[in-house]
């Protein structure tokens, strides 16, 4: 009858009775015939300390060569991830998401066009104040109508950034550093990320309902005024959005001769307009006072034809002017600002001709004409290139068809194209002359001949 | 006679609800004790803040001080444990604000995989007495630091982008699922030893 081994042959740890491995080594336990055995060597070290004869030769480097191809392949990963492999957001971020989890099409971004990039980028102007802040329109699509006092303007997106601007007199004379901590008791002690001053403002960032709240203030006029810039945005979009809050941030400021100028050239309508330049370069336009944002027109889809054939060009004109419905050639196209009060009424003209006279001809012969009825003087007479055509600009200073003290400018640029003519024609009262200009400038910059 | 695997699920669950509800108590009792402050909102996520970095640190010397300790190897346990690690990863993956792509995801859960099946194999793994135990090795701390470093650089240097964050959680899941895979696999080799279908010898890990 066999004996079992009181101690592992292999480790000499004692052996639990009936035992079949070894409890310290893991050895198979084989029944010996003789008397209990002990190994010569009594020292029974450490379990770790021995090597486990059965397991398997080369297990230790199988295990690390998994576990440093795994960690390769992690890091490989993450650094596809770092270069901006999004896939949509996901349904906590939009509303009214499907029982699977997918988030709808309609309010997802491109797979591989991370939420928050920017591309928009335009000028909102506030003439009451002078404050100028570029912002991306792709981004806050929203602009909500300006308060009664005209001090500033809030504008939205549709996941949840918004940002305003906001001018007030600093009334209790507060310094930099009270303003500080008067910005500071809006948020939690432990939620402000970053607060600095500076000679003219100050920066808050904190967190606050979830959102990353920036807020910039700038003071001007010796600290009389105050100037506010807020952006909210969302915390989990801290990282696609801080660069395009720190453009906007950058580009915030005050400019005191955009007030001086809007009360020069609006007389009595010198109450603010925020206003808005469309321009999408990435250089923000001269702040002028009353900056108007722009729509393109397609001149077929109002049915414009010259003698009955289709005669197509498309032009941006200003965003809120309305067509004319007075007009009855199919050769004219006017469109007019939505004001009804004739001292700030600003008409934009398009004519055409079947002629072949010269572009300066046209021009001339449509200022005699105006001469003719309203009296006046042409005050600039010149050629110019516009879509690549010969064309001829003269601008009259005629007398006011309502309050006899307000002269109207008109302005005629005659475009020679082919055996066709189109005229572009401007009327506006001589105050607000600087802001409608600006629409004849976007109309010659952007006109284009064809489909 | 050992439980069958429908019992030790069975307990695995009740455990892990004992816990939740322990949990749960604490919780709700941070809570009232918040109220009675003045800024509760802030106490209550300064006391969860140190709390986790007790826990954190007490997980450490824990896992320093026993990883050769040697435990029965509970299979329902295990599956209780993988199950749970999925489900958390389904629930995060619902509410991120960002998720990362899916090739990268899908490489990040299978590197994960890769490292925790790895890491499995450095478990030594040894019946006694027609009970499967397990006990970790010195590879088994070595492989389990590097993850946690590994885990912490990438929080630190990810700088908290959301989508780079979930991409180092599916990492952290796979770990766990190939970790529990890995192991299963063996407990199943030393289940068919001890039913004589091999010769029999410790299925042994390193170490």
């Amino acid at each position: 009858m066999n004996n079992p081994p009181a101690y592992c042959a292999h480790c000499g740890a004692p052996l639990a009775p009936n035992a079949k491995f070894c409890g310290a080594c893991g050895a198979s336990v084989v029944a010996d015939a003789g008397e209990p055995t002990r190994p010569a060597s009594v020292a029974q070290p450490a379990p770790q300390n021995r090597p486990n004869p059965k397991s398997k030769p080369g297990a230790a480097r199988g295990a690390l060569w998994f576990v440093v191809g795994g960690f390769v392949l992690a890091v490989l990963a993450i650094i596809f991830v770092g270069f901006g492999d999004f896939d949509k957001p996901g349904p906590s971020q939009n509303a009214g998401t499907s029982a699977t989890g997918t988030p709808p099409a309609t309010s997802a971004p491109t797979p591989d066009k991370p939420v928050g990039v920017a591309r928009d980028w335009r000028t909102y102007t506030n003439s009451r104040y002078g404050v100028v802040v570029d912002y991306p329109a792709d981004l806050f699509p929203r602009m909500l109508d300006e308060p009664d006092d005209h001090a500033g303007r809030r504008f939205e997106s549709d996941n949840g950034p918004f940002f305003f601007v906001y001018s007030s007199a600093n009334a209790l004379e507060m310094t930099v550093d009270q303003l500080l901590q008067e910005t500071l008791s809006d948020f939690t002690p432990d939620n402000v990320l970053t607060k600095r001053t500076r000679t003219d403002g100050l920066d808050v960032i904190a967190i606050k309902d979830n959102e990353i709240v920036y807020r910039h203030i700038l003071t001007s006029e010796e600290g009389g005024m105050l100037h506010m810039l807020q952006i909210s945005w969302p915390r989990a979009m801290k990282d696609e959005l801080m660069p395009v809050v720190e453009r906007m941030v950058k580009s915030f400021h005050v400019d005191p001769s955009i007030p001086e100028r809007a009360a020069e050239g609006a007389g009595d309508n010198a109450s603010g307009g925020n206003a808005v330049s469309g321009a999408s370069s990435d250089t923000p336009p001269d702040a002028g006072p009353d900056q108007m944002s722009f729509r393109r027109i397609v001149a077929a889809d109002y049915g414009f034809a010259i003698d009955g054939m289709s005669a197509p060009f498309s032009v941006e004109i200003p965003d809120y002017w309305i067509k004319e419905v007075n007009t009855e050639l199919e050769s004219e196209l006017v469109f007019r600002s939505p004001d009804d009060d004739p001292d700030t009424m600003m008409f934009i003209a398009f004519v055409g001709r079947a002629v072949s006279s010269s572009a300066k001809e046209i021009a001339s012969s449509t200022a005699e004409q105006l001469q003719q009825i309203g009296g006046g003087e042409i005050i600039e007479n010149g050629p110019l290139t516009v879509a690549g055509r010969k064309a001829w600009r003269t601008r009259l200073k005629l007398g006011s068809a309502g309050d006899a003290n307000t002269n109207l400018i008109d302005e005629i640029v005659a475009i020679e194209n082919g055996s066709t003519q189109l005229s572009i024609e401007l009327t506006a009262p001589e105050p607000i002359w600087h802001t409608a200009s600006q629409a004849m400038d976007q109309a010659l910059k952007t006109l284009s001949f064809g489909n | 006679m050992n439980p069958s695997l429908y019992q030790q699920i069975r307990g695995e669950g009740r455990r892990l609800l004992k816990m939740a509800g322990l949990v749960a108590a604490g919780v709700v009792l941070l809570v009232l004790a918040s109220l009675f402050t003045d800024h509760p909102a802030s106490f209550f996520f300064k006391v969860v803040s140190l709390a986790g970095t007790a826990l954190l640190l007490f997980s450490v010397a824990m896992m320093i001080v026993t990883f050769r300790k040697a435990r029965a190897v509970i299979p329902g346990a295990l599956i209780v444990s993988l199950a749970t690690t999925l489900v958390v990863l389904l629930v995060q993956l619902w509410l991120a604000p960002l998720r990362p792509g899916l090739a990268s995801g899908a490489i990040a859960f299978a590197a994960g995989m890769v490292i925790g099946y790895g890491w499995s194999r450095t478990t030594l793994f040894y019946i006694d007495r027609e009970t499967v135990l397990s006990r970790g090795t010195a590879w088994y701390l070595a492989v389990w630091a590097a993850t946690f470093l590994f885990n912490q650089l990438l929080h630190i240097f990810a700088n908290g982008a959301p989508a780079t964050a979930l991409a180092a959680m599916l990492v952290a899941t796979g770990i766990a699922i190939g970790n529990i895979a890995g192991q299963l696999l063996r407990y199943r080799q030393a289940i068919l030893m001890i039913a004589g279908a091999a010769p029999a010898q410790a299925v042994g890990g390193t170490s």
